[in-house]
């Protein structure tokens, strides 16, 4: 799985928030997760590319959880976060709403990209 | 100062200060300032920590500071707190996106223009977030300029409203059914009762070379103003407020944490010109002191524009003043007059009348012959509003004034070198 890098993580004191920043604000964008979640966020931009089971050892290492359970958890995140739009399977190339930079975002017009 | 606002100031320095985790670890390997008694305060004045908060406008500095301790906050308050800030950080995502929009029309139409505060501060705190803004503020010193962005913004649905001011024009403008505020400067602040001071403002701000800044975690470049007359600027935004009903504490941590951010870069030697010539030196020396004391700027950077100490209780009575004053004065009834300088005789009150005479009549204080029916005008509406809607004693407000002037004293302010008040 590869992380979406429109999506930054903002955490304010335990509270993560999932933000594309760099799209047009649309309130059912933005994904509150947990702590967690959070941790899980950051190995996933770490790499390249990381599998569900490199992820659910980053689980293990820190709560102490057995690892079927961290397995369970992780692919249930993965797939949240795969149907959000904020993280994508390598070989499916993902469409973000814009691309910064190309100059494809035109703010007067935020929700027609 | 009460137990609750010294809580209050040092839970902020906790929040500004990332590296600080607050609570000393008993072996020693870390280190911080609360100890368990303060923790069993904080608990107990919840209440009143977050009122004090939602007043100045920094409840997410307090929710970060409280995050810090990690203290077991009662459910009902850490549930209250958890969707306040998760509401504030929308609206802060939303305002980034009105502003991103403001810029483009800016850019697309070549216009020169400078981002002020909110905006050009967003990455200074450690999570942008904290800062929290209600407005976007643009100046357009060129008066030619200024009249094109005004027509550009008014075809894109920007909507004028009425306001008192002669240095900026606010516009409106409704997407989505919310009002996003647009703050248009002509000049950087409202013009004082110095019109020395008035005159060199103008002379600083006309012509400066833009300043390209971006905010890259929104992918936002903008044009800023140099990081001299940048930190001028807050300075000079601080005493607009201070002259008038008072400002809160957040203005403060923008002047802490723009001085952590940019203080290298400030041109100290004209930095320090500026002062001086604007009799603001005591101003500075003032509102940073209040920052090393308080909300824990390295005294290191304050002596970058630090340049002498101001009397520790005069120090702790501004304090008061500015956690008592709300956001921009908003929390004291009785703080509407403005003060002109040290002096209270009837010749200040009467040159105060013909002031916002000025800025009330905008254009018909253009006709002399007007002005005896304009002040009556103008002062049947103080007493009007006093009375009506800040539902407070004419006396009362005279009272404060006299209260506050006595701190312009200590700051010895437009004094410049070699003058004495």
């Amino acid at each position: 799985m590869k992380a979406n890098r429109d999506f930054s993580l903002r955490s304010i004191g335990d509270i993560h928030l999932l933000v594309p920043l760099k799209e047009p604000f649309q309130k059912e964008r933005i994904i509150t997760i947990n702590e967690p979640g959070a941790l899980l966020w950051k190995g996933l931009l770490g790499h390249s590319a990381c599998t569900c089971e490199e992820l659910a050892d980053i689980l293990v290492q820190t709560y102490q959880i057995d690892k079927a359970t961290a397995l369970e958890d992780t692919h249930a995140f993965l797939s949240f976060l795969e149907a959000q739009g904020a993280a994508f399977h390598e070989a499916t190339a993902p469409s973000p709403a814009i691309h910064p930079g190309t100059g494809a975002y035109n703010p007067k017009n935020p929700h027609s990209s | 100062m009460t137990a609750e606002k010294e809580l209050f100031c040092r839970l902020i320095q906790l929040a500004l200060h990332p590296e600080n985790n607050g609570i000393p670890s008993e072996d020693g390997s870390q280190t911080g300032t609360f100890s368990k008694e303060d923790c069993m305060l904080t608990i107990q004045s919840l209440d009143a920590l977050i009122s004090l908060a939602e007043e100045q406008n920094t409840l997410l500095l307090l929710y970060t500071g409280l995050c810090r301790l990690n203290l077991d906050l009662p459910q009902e308050t850490d549930s209250f707190l958890r969707k306040r800030v998760i509401s504030c950080c929308y609206g802060c995502y939303q305002m980034l996106d009105f502003a991103r929009l403001v810029i483009h029309i800016l850019e697309e139409e070549k216009i020169n223009y400078y981002v002020l505060k909110g905006i050009s501060l967003l990455s200074c705190y450690p999570d942008f977030e904290m800062r929290g803004y209600g407005d976007v503020d643009i100046l357009v010193p060129r008066e030619k300029d200024f009249s094109r962005a005004m027509k550009r913004f008014q075809a894109e649905g920007f909507q004028g409203k009425r306001d008192f001011t002669d240095h900026h024009t606010e516009l409106l403008l409704n997407r989505d059914g919310r009002n996003f505020l647009l703050e248009l400067h002509n000049k950087v602040i409202a013009s004082q009762d110095n019109a020395y001071l008035n005159k060199k403002i103008i002379k600083i701000y006309t012509g400066l070379p833009p300043h390209t800044d971006t905010f890259a975690p929104a992918g936002l470049q903008y044009q800023a103003l140099p990081p001299t007359e940048n930190a001028l600027h807050l300075l000079l935004h601080m005493l607009q407020h201070f002259l008038k009903s008072g400002f809160g504490i957040r203005l403060l941590c923008d002047w802490r944490t723009y001085l952590e951010k940019h203080g290298s870069e400030l041109d100290t030697a004209l930095f320090a010109d500026y002062l001086t010539d604007l009799g603001l030196t005591g101003f500075c020396n003032a509102m940073t002191e209040l920052c090393v004391r308080y909300i824990g700027l390295p005294e290191p950077t304050a002596s970058i524009v630090m340049s002498g100490h101001i009397n520790p209780s005069a120090l702790e009575e501004l304090l008061n003043d500015i956690l008592s004053a709300g956001q921009f004065g908003k929390n004291d009834v009785s703080r509407m007059l403005i003060m002109s300088d040290s002096h209270t005789d009837i010749g200040s009150y009467l040159h105060q009348l013909h002031r916002q005479m000025k800025n009330r009549f905008q254009k018909l204080h253009h006709i002399i012959p007007l002005w005896p029916v304009l002040w009556c005008l103008t002062g049947i509406c103080f007493l009007w509003n006093n009375h009506f809607l800040r539902k407070t004693t004419t006396r009362n407000i005279l009272q404060t004034v006299k209260q506050r002037q006595r701190l312009l004293k200590e700051l010895h302010l437009y004094q410049r070198k070699g003058e004495k008040q």
